[in-house]
């Protein structure tokens, strides 16, 4: 449950036009893997996404944490913009507590919107608050089974994120811990796939030339790709091209060799 | 994971061809194998299956102690699907990740959250790969290197691409054995040449 708020509730006018945001927003993040490139920009599109869907957000973050031992694991973040990056940072390499450590570590929606005099943090808070911003909101991210990370919101502003905030918040969290849980495998796999088809494009040429100069000077096949790496790097042309090169020369000579005479 | 020698073999090649020494392959399966654990606490194993246009090369790694035989469920992510590939571009290679299981239902949940995350219904199927459906005709990483280095020594022997490459299947026919065979045996004659005088007449 979230910290209690004194706000004014919000009006009906206000309430369709934030629910209309984070339909939006859950739309975009069903659909995120598709042309998703690699586990950063994955989580970046995530706490963009969060910002968008949240009143009042000036920016966002998500976290990729491990607890173990109530001591917190860092192993990806990303955010919506550069002021969040930094107070992210502030808060896990250089204070070690802050909202995110404390929502996670509790699992529980916990926030504040008076950053400079929080006494929950008090490294954190001033700092953030000597940055000029005042509100946050953060979010463990969880799975039926286990806690995956966590979504920081931030606000310049004082008193920016009220109960209705926290529940948009909430009912956003729920889908981008089921993204965030499967991003680091998705993403092993697409960065896998990138490799694999880059190396199999260029390994059939690179091999071909291996067996051409084999043919042409003997040695082993360790022996004739060292000769092509050296002509890639006194000539500072791709391996691939090198071969493909040789392959090209070898190829044109055996079809002059049948050519009828002129 | 447990890596074995013939696959670490075959990532090496691989690796070698991407030309980036901050790559290495068998890291990024590595990793892949940690992101898989921690998602599917009954995960054993991975296999790629790799189809070129004319090559089937199967990889397969699984977890220490585990093997082809304890897989009880599998998920099949056809991984081409998500990559943004330029208009007018081939990829070199069709790749599918299979995922296997040692518990029945084990990807029920990650097969419905990736059908979601990627908006397309049959991103990743349920038990279409067990480990004993891979085709007998494929090859390694290994063998197809052999294969193409045999089609660039035919190349500088004055054939053409395609014709090397009839020359080797029409050779392994006759002699009744798989082309990384006749292939192999080809480049053998080279390794004959190469050694020294006083080696050869000793065999004799």
């Amino acid at each position: 449950m979230s910290d209690s708020s004194d706000l004014p509730p919000v009006s009906a006018a206000q309430q369709l036009s934030d629910e209309a945001d984070l339909r939006t927003s859950l739309d975009r993040l069903a659909g995120l893997v598709a042309g998703t490139l690699d586990l950063d920009e994955l989580l970046s599109q995530v706490a963009t996404f969060a910002a968008a869907a949240i009143p009042g957000a000036d920016g966002a973050g998500v976290t990729l944490l491990r607890v173990e031992h109530a001591e917190h694991v860092v192993e990806a973040l990303a955010a919506s913009a550069p002021f969040v990056t930094n107070i992210d940072e502030l808060q896990y390499e250089v204070l070690n507590e802050g909202p995110c450590i404390t929502a996670a570590i509790e699992r529980r929606t916990v926030r504040s919107g008076s950053l400079g005099g929080e006494q929950r943090w008090p490294r954190f808070g001033p700092r953030v608050g000597r940055l000029g911003v005042h509100s946050v909101l953060s979010i463990p991210l969880v799975v039926p089974d286990k806690l995956v990370g966590a979504m920081n919101v931030y606000a310049h502003d004082k008193d920016v994120f009220d109960d209705h905030a926290a529940h948009l918040g909430e009912l956003f969290a729920a889908p981008a811990a089921v993204a965030v849980h499967n991003a680091q495998l998705l993403a092993q796999a697409t960065t896998l796939t990138k490799q694999l088809q880059t190396a199999l494009a260029t390994r059939p040429v690179i091999d071909q030339a291996v067996g051409l100069l084999r043919g042409r000077s003997g040695g082993s096949a360790e022996e004739a790709f060292a000769r092509l790496r050296e002509i890639s790097q006194s000539e500072n042309v791709k391996l691939a091209i090198v071969a493909q090169r040789i392959v090209d020369e070898a190829v044109r000579r055996a079809r002059a060799r049948r050519a009828p005479p002129q | 994971v447990e890596i074995s020698a013939g696959l670490a073999a075959d990532l090496a090649l691989l690796t070698a061809a991407l030309e980036d020494p901050a790559t290495d392959i068998m890291e990024t399966v590595r990793q892949l194998a940690r992101a898989a654990v921690q998602a599917i606490p009954s995960y054993i194993g991975l296999s790629l299956l790799i189809e070129t246009d004319r090559h089937l090369v199967p990889l397969s790694a699984f977890e220490m102690s585990a093997g082809p035989d304890d897989v009880l469920t599998s998920l099949t992510l056809p991984l081409g699907l998500w990559l943004p590939i330029p208009t007018g571009a081939k990829p070199a290679a069709t790749i599918v990740l299979t995922l296997y299981a040692s518990v029945l239902g084990a990807f029920v949940d990650l097969a419905s959250d990736i059908s979601w995350l990627s908006a397309e219904d049959g991103a990743a199927g349920l038990d279409q790969a067990l480990p004993s459906t891979i085709s007998a005709a494929a090859v390694s990483i290994v063998e197809l290197a052999l294969i193409n280095q045999a089609i660039g020594l035919l190349i500088g022997r004055g054939y053409t691409p395609d014709e090397a490459e009839r020359e080797l299947r029409l050779t392994a026919v006759r002699d009744g054995v798989e082309a990384s065979v006749s292939a192999a045996a080809l480049l053998a004659e080279l390794d004959e040449l190469d050694e020294p005088e006083s080696d050869r007449s000793s065999e004799v």
